[in-house]
């Protein structure tokens, strides 16, 4: 096997909560988005977007290898906006 | 001495350190030149506005232009020409404290981000920048928070 260093990233939510999760460079994120919701209890499963850099949007099947991510490196959690639903005019 | 050295080494640092921690929401990363290289001295950044004011759901564009005298001077902090506050320039330069007599060198770019997102609701009519949201600041309230609105509603989330 060649090698595929172990790396720390975390998820920062507009709470302010961290959650770390350790994982190789060619694992998929999806471990590390299921480290997240596992983490925090109030939030449904799958019902949020996982950013980096405000413009790369993390999905479950890519890697951090692919996305350059590196050891340490800040994921930005935001709920996802639904429009309308609002009261009011 | 290479000054310029300087800079480039403090905004890399920054860029690092902005990498593994940084406010929920804001963007700061160095500009990315045609040929894939990265430019440290431009950095294109986005400041939401605040939850609860009339600045939020804006996302707004801000670049901050370093010169080799960084860290000794501050950066130019611009939004798009023509943005609407009291104190940005027509060109979209931000007049602030921190950006000029005030400056320290110890100041980082999340100390100037979270700054600025502070003076988009607390406007200081002291110092105006441009006429017409000064004017309307002082003696229309309704359209001057109505202007603030729409302009929040144009620059919505990049998601």
């Amino acid at each position: 096997m060649e090698d595929d260093p172990l790396i720390t990233l975390k998820v920062l939510d507009l709470e302010g909560r961290r959650v770390y999760h350790t994982m190789r460079m060619n694992n998929r994120l999806q471990g590390l988005m299921d480290a997240y919701y596992k983490k925090v209890a109030d939030v449904t499963y799958g019902s949020g977007t996982f950013m980096f850099d405000g413009s790369i949007r993390l999905r479950g099947t890519n890697t951090p290898a692919e996305l350059d991510l590196n050891d340490e490196d800040e994921i930005e959690f935001f709920p996802t906006m639904i429009g309308g639903g609002s009261v009011g005019a | 001495m290479a000054s310029g050295g300087v800079a480039r080494a403090r905004l890399s640092e920054e860029r690092k350190s902005w990498r593994r921690s940084h406010p929920h929401g804001f963007v700061a990363k160095p500009a990315t030149l045609p040929d894939g290289s990265v430019n440290l001295m431009l950095w294109n950044c986005v400041v939401p506005g605040k939850q609860g004011t009339d600045w939020e759901g804006g996302h707004f564009p801000l670049t901050l232009h370093f010169t080799e005298d960084y860290p000794s001077r501050p950066p130019d902090c611009k939004f798009p020409a023509g943005f609407f506050h009291v104190n940005v320039y027509k060109t979209g330069s931000v007049c602030l404290s921190i950006l000029g007599s005030a400056w320290k060198p110890s100041i980082t770019v999340w100390q100037i981000l979270i700054g600025i997102q502070g003076l988009l609701d607390n406007p200081n009519p002291a110092s105006s920048a441009q006429n017409l949201c000064y004017k309307l600041f002082i003696e229309d309230m309704p359209e001057y928070k109505s202007r603030v609105r729409q302009q929040a509603k144009r620059y919505p989330s990049l998601m």
